[in-house]
């Protein structure tokens, strides 16, 4: 829990606290995507966490490029 | 890479699909009832509560200022409301409350009928100030200047000393616009009543300014346009009250439309994939168009 809270710290630090918002999102958007795609439960299950783990990835991976790219600024 | 290519051949849908292009109309009108319809409960259950928990979500982020509908107007036009417009009946009303609204609605100086119902604001006076809580009866004549007519408020006044009955009129009244996106109408006036007396002394009269609200109808808060009576837009205000959050709000419901999108070709065409895994070709069956 205390790892959660320093976290949600350094968001704030760095002005991102916002991005929490984009959790609830990647969540449905993987979930409705691959409901789409596939018509068992499971499977659904299944390949939305594979897409939400790496939607998270990427727009993690850009948000350090990101931060790495305006840390002088 | 051909390798890892998902085969179409899997691509057959499993689910009984009954009247696809009623599944579909349904789908759109309520995320996830299409699906109800075709017996797929499972994903009924997901679409619904996936894209319509955005779309409230989103609703609420932005204070419901988010979807509205104006097109007339070509630099405050809402090209958000295309994509906001798929999450179906939850969206629709953003184009009635364009279309069949009277300008009178907007504007503040008018009431357009005689308006009763509860009441909760404050009331500062000449030795303090308390907490109102009651009904008001606001007739038509009171806001549209036409003769002395008073509001009539009835309830109670809390006070730090406790709470008493609290009857009086209401006059110079103002009042917000009937429609606004928001649910509290603004009311406000000055306050001539009486306090009811302790133990047998008679009444104490008492005056002040009245500043409270009443609530609005769902029908003339939900979606209504940014725009005052003379058709300017509130989009600036919106902004600068909500600030960041205006955004997320159109961002969260345009989502929740455009996923609405993949929801209703599922309804209608099933999903893409079927119900297999995308499997590599069999390196056993012959190419397509390699006839042996």
């Amino acid at each position: 829990m205390n790892h959660w809270l320093t976290l949600a710290a350094g968001f704030e630090g760095i002005g991102l606290t916002r991005s929490w918002y984009a959790i609830p999102l990647i969540v449905v958007i993987s979930l409705v995507y691959s409901a789409s795609r596939h018509e068992s439960s499971e499977l659904i299950v299944r390949r939305a966490l594979r897409l939400a783990f790496t939607i998270g990835a990427f727009m993690f991976a850009v948000m350090l490029v990101l931060l790495f790219l305006s840390r002088n600024a | 890479m051909s390798d890892t290519a998902p085969t179409p051949t899997a691509a057959a849908p499993k689910a009984n699909l009954k009247n696809p292009i009623l599944a579909g109309v349904l789908a759109f009108l309520i995320p996830g009832l299409g699906h109800y319809y075709q017996g797929r409960l499972f994903k009924a259950a997901l679409y619904f509560v996936c894209i319509l928990g955005t779309f409230f979500t989103g609703l609420r982020i932005g204070h419901g200022q988010v979807v509205y509908f104006q097109w007339e107007d070509p630099e405050n036009r809402t090209y958000a409301y295309l994509c906001q417009v798929w999450a179906g009946l939850p969206a629709l009303p953003a184009i009635a409350q364009t279309k069949f609204r009277s300008k009178l609605a907007f504007d503040s100086r008018f009431l357009t009928g005689d308006l009763n119902g509860s009441f909760t604001g404050e009331l500062n006076y000449k030795t303090g100030s308390g907490r109102l809580e009651g009904s008001i009866a606001i007739p038509q004549a009171a806001i549209n200047g036409e003769g002395n007519n008073a509001a009539k408020f009835t309830g109670t006044l809390t006070t730090d000393e406790g709470t008493t009955p609290l009857e009086g009129t209401v006059t110079r009244c103002s009042i917000e616009s009937q429609v606004a996106p928001n649910r509290d109408r603004g009311f406000e006036g000055f306050f001539q009543g009486e306090l009811p007396g302790k133990s047998g002394d008679p009444p104490t009269p008492i005056a002040g300014s009245l500043k409270g609200s009443v609530p609005r109808p769902l029908w003339d808060w939900y979606e209504v346009p940014l725009n005052d009576a003379h058709g300017n837009s509130e989009l600036d205000r919106a902004h600068r009250e909500l600030g960041s959050r205006f955004e997320l709000g159109v961002v969260y419901t345009m989502i929740a439309g455009l996923l609405n999108v993949l929801a209703i070709f599922d309804a209608v065409y099933g999903p893409a994939y079927g119900d297999e895994e995308p499997r590599p070709p069999d390196p056993n069956q012959p190419a397509p168009g390699k006839a042996t």
